[in-house]
């Protein structure tokens, strides 16, 4: 974040001292960096002691996040079973649904705007795109739960829809919802191969077709990959919407047809229902503590991911 | 709450009362932590919070509400249920309304989160603390999102809370409860069996206004007219 700070010298005599050495502008952006580095530390440190709680001073077991009985219990003398599976499983579940369902849709999405979409057409696409990732998610939510879920109930009953409610309403709220970050990441990634690299492929006889599937997606690849995770990182995070149709059952997640819970539908159900320090509310930030390692490890991952383009 | 907040304050210029919404353990938090001075509460601190949190809390007992049990409207022929029905109905032995008088339809039960005031005091009441059949049943939380749900699921059947039944009529059909109908009278006299005291919590004995606020809700005046009004029963003392 301040990697340039060190190389500029004011004035005659260059001052060593590094606070000396950025001017006041510099200072103030300086500042306004490291406090957000400050506050994204102590929410780590936060949600890390939290979540921690439930084995410290709970005696609870970590061999809790393998175990599938929710049965929560509280209040003086009751004693509960805290399995966090259910959870773990349903947000890896639902996400995964979601993202085999939007990467093709998105990646198709993208390489028609980049590649074969006339540019009053691109005009169009576009800012509906960004009008998606603008609409709150409550809204999502609720156009789910009014015509998602007695639509599938209705039309699609027969395959086992009882209610509605259920894993593939989840991941197809959260399909729309994720499908404008793949597309206009992938978009951007595919604008980044430079034009020669077309001009020179098409000047061999290859077909657009034949230019995409062995020019542009291979060499896009990494940023293509990238453009999913962060997919991903929006789905496994997304609570409301997905908690408004998912039906919240802790239990696995076994059939698409069936309601099932995830980390952020959980807590979002049991919050305000617990009390602080009980057991339960700790077993809720071990949860959420779960859910940050889910999204810093995305964030690693996209990382990583950047550092190995095939080109440039 | 609100209403009774707002009289409050038409009564008694000067005095501003601030009321927060909230889950089940909301309301017990807030008071506990000292933020709040009265925590709302339907069921008990000892029910919620370690013995040594919940004992520094004293309760008033201000109202007392009902829960009715409701059924989407295709349900037909069933106006009634036992104890021991309902109690078959929610932990599962029963999965069809034609067992419990009903048309030939599948059962769907919309259920409470484990954490909810409602499931808790439902299960002590009627299922005499059995655990429902919850498996893969639709969960949701308050009573705009149960009544939602089984307004729109045929076959659907849940708990809610009198007082939003009673503001919601027409969307749903309510159910009597081993023959008693759930009205207010019958919450006062004992005879309608799902009804629980509401509780406000204080951290140690009230005094100034949370005293004089607590006292307004319990005078007669509060008891037999916005309580009643907004479908809660007034506590036996009046």
């Amino acid at each position: 974040m301040t990697a340039s700070a060190g190389t500029v010298k004011t004035g005659l005599s260059a001052r060593s001292s590094f606070l000396a050495a950025i001017d006041p502008p510099r200072r103030l952006t300086m500042i306004a960096a490291g406090s957000m580095v400050l506050v994204v530390g102590l929410l780590l440190v936060f949600v890390a002691w939290n979540g921690i709680r439930l084995f410290l001073f709970d005696g609870q077991n970590p061999s809790l996040l393998f175990n599938p009985t929710w049965l929560p219990a509280e209040g003086t003398g009751q004693t509960g079973e805290w399995g966090l599976l259910p959870f773990i499983a349903g947000t890896v579940a639902v996400t995964a649904v979601a993202i085999l369902i939007a990467t093709p849709l998105a990646i198709g999405l993208a390489l028609f705007l980049s590649e074969v979409a006339p540019g009053w057409a691109r005009r169009i696409v576009q800012p509906s795109l960004e009008m998606f990732v603008g609409i709150p998610s409550v809204v999502y939510g609720w156009i789910g739960l009014t015509v998602l879920v007695p639509w599938l109930r209705i039309n699609l009953g027969w395959l086992g829809f009882d209610t509605g409610f259920s894993w593939f309403a989840g991941s197809l709220v959260l399909t729309v919802m994720i499908l404008p970050t793949i597309t206009s990441v992938s978009y951007d990634a595919l604008r980044a191969v430079p034009d020669e690299w077309r001009t020179a492929s098409l000047a061999l006889g290859t077909t657009r077709w034949q230019t995409i599937r062995h020019l542009l997606l291979p060499a896009s690849v990494t940023s293509l990959a990238t453009a999913v995770v962060l997919g991903m990182t929006r789905a496994a995070g997304e609570a409301l919407a997905v908690q408004m149709v998912i039906g919240s059952a802790p239990v696995l997640p076994t059939s698409l047809t069936a309601p099932m819970s995830t980390l952020t539908s959980q807590i979002t159900v049991d919050m305000g229902n617990t009390t602080f320090g009980s057991t339960w509310n700790d077993a809720l930030w071990t949860m959420s503590l779960i859910l940050l390692v889910i999204s810093v490890s995305f964030v690693v991952l996209v990382r990583r991911l950047q550092g190995t383009r095939r080109w440039q | 709450m609100e209403q009774a907040a707002q009289a409050y304050q038409t009564a008694c210029p000067g005095a501003t009362v601030q009321v927060q919404g909230g889950g089940s353990g909301t309301g017990l938090n807030q008071v506990s932590a000292g933020a709040f001075q009265i925590g709302n509460s339907d069921v008990t601190a000892e029910s919620k919070l370690d013995a040594g949190t919940a004992a520094q809390l004293v309760d008033h007992v201000v109202v007392k509400q009902g829960w009715i049990m409701v059924v989407n409207k295709d349900v037909t022929g069933v106006t009634n249920l036992t104890t021991a029905q309902a109690k078959q109905v929610w932990t599962g032995k029963v999965t069809n309304w034609k067992d419990v008088g009903g048309n030939d339809q599948k059962i769907v039960l919309i259920i409470r989160p484990a954490s909810s005031g409602t499931r808790a005091t439902f299960k002590k009441i009627v299922l005499g603390g059995a655990n429902e059949a919850a498996g893969t049943a639709v969960q949701e939380d308050s009573n705009g999102a149960v009544t939602t749900a089984v307004e729109n699921t045929p076959g659907a059947t849940s708990v809610i809370g009198f007082a939003y039944y009673q503001q919601n009529l027409g969307k749903l059909t309510g159910l009597q409860l081993d023959g008693v109908d759930a009205s207010l009278d019958n919450m006062v006299n004992g005879t309608y069996k799902l009804a629980a005291e509401g509780h406000m919590y204080t951290k140690g004995a009230p005094s100034g206004l949370t005293k004089a606020f607590i006292d307004y809700i319990l005078s007669p005046e509060v008891q037999n007219g916005l309580v009643k009004q907004l479908f809660y029963a007034p506590v036996s003392a009046n």
